[in-house]
């Protein structure tokens, strides 16, 4: 497969398999530590949305779905799949519960991409396109401008349910 | 995850799943017995024999005993403190906690009953002179 559209694919579904688990983990709808709710109350002062802040405040603070994608994505292309990111998730776990998180949507995602990358692989999408791709997915989000991602975020946590109850 | 059943982990962590601490026999137990035979393997040990089932078995059975009774006490779950923040802090048995608790308490207890004494005899002792100026 041409490098560019393997890159392209690669991004997109890691944008997808680390928001939507992260999401349906439940990270917009409370900060984890107080980092991430300084984060989150920064991006809403800033115009963004208050749900989504504390995801991206939350993805700071502890290896989420997103640390997950993208250890999971070097360790397949380092070790090998599926034992790279086998290897990957137990260490994202350890990482998790260091930040004082039960790890569960960074082993997820450790895991999800595990399998998406086993599968791609047919279609000639590499381990290293992953890595690109996810360091793209992670660019939008948090390196772009927050106040839309934010937005974006919190639309997503209100269809999925995990909208925040705070003020 | 059998001998995690076995060792009386629970199967699932309790609902909502996703804010529970609890350590399960499928959550973390599958999942690190998982990496740790996948750092076995690549490490080496497993070339595709009959001692590779021996091997296997044996890294679920340290993974379920490991998550057991080791887990909690190297990565602590965190204990929200006054300010909400939450802040790592060792997890004791229960009955180790109620011990802790009473020898703290008979701890401030003797405290107290000695200030109280320090503090009667302190006003004896300031009484007495008043007593001496004013004979």
């Amino acid at each position: 497969m041409d490098e560019l559209i393997g890159i392209i694919i690669a991004a997109v579904i890691s944008w997808l398999n680390f928001v939507l688990i992260d999401t349906w983990m439940g990270l917009p709808e409370s900060p984890g530590v107080k980092g991430a709710e300084v984060i989150g109350r920064g991006i809403k002062k800033r115009g963004g949305d208050l749900a989504g802040g504390f995801f991206q405040g939350n993805i700071v603070c502890s290896p989420d779905a997103s640390a997950g994608t993208l250890l999971a994505s070097i360790a397949c292309y380092a070790i090998g799949t599926p034992e790279g990111g086998l290897i990957a998730a137990t260490l994202v776990y350890f990482g998790n519960r260091l930040c004082a998180d039960p790890g569960y949507a960074g082993t997820t995602g450790a895991l999800t991409i595990t399998v998406i990358i086993a599968l791609t692989s047919y279609i000639g999408i590499t381990p290293a396109m992953f890595i690109v791709g996810m360091l793209i997915a992670i660019f939008t989000i948090q390196g772009l401008y927050h106040p839309s991602s934010s937005k974006l975020l919190g639309k997503i946590a209100q269809k999925m349910d995990r909208y925040t109850k705070m003020n | 995850m059998i001998v995690g059943l076995l060792l009386k982990l629970p199967l699932l962590p309790e609902n909502p799943k996703r804010q529970s601490w609890t350590i399960s026999a499928i959550f973390p137990t599958a999942v690190l017995a998982l990496g740790f035979t996948a750092m076995i393997s690549k490490l080496g040990y497993l070339n595709s024999t009959n001692s590779d089932y021996i091997i296997a078995l044996m890294v679920g059975i340290i993974t379920a005993i490991f998550s057991k009774y080791i887990l909690e006490r190297i990565l602590p779950r965190p204990s929200q403190d006054s300010s909400g923040e939450p802040s790592i802090s060792s997890v004791e048995p229960p009955e180790e906690q109620e011990k802790s608790n009473q020898s703290q308490n008979k701890f401030e207890s003797s405290k107290n009953s000695k200030t109280q004494n320090e503090f009667d005899e302190s006003s004896n002792n300031s009484s007495q002179p008043k007593e001496e100026s004013n004979g």
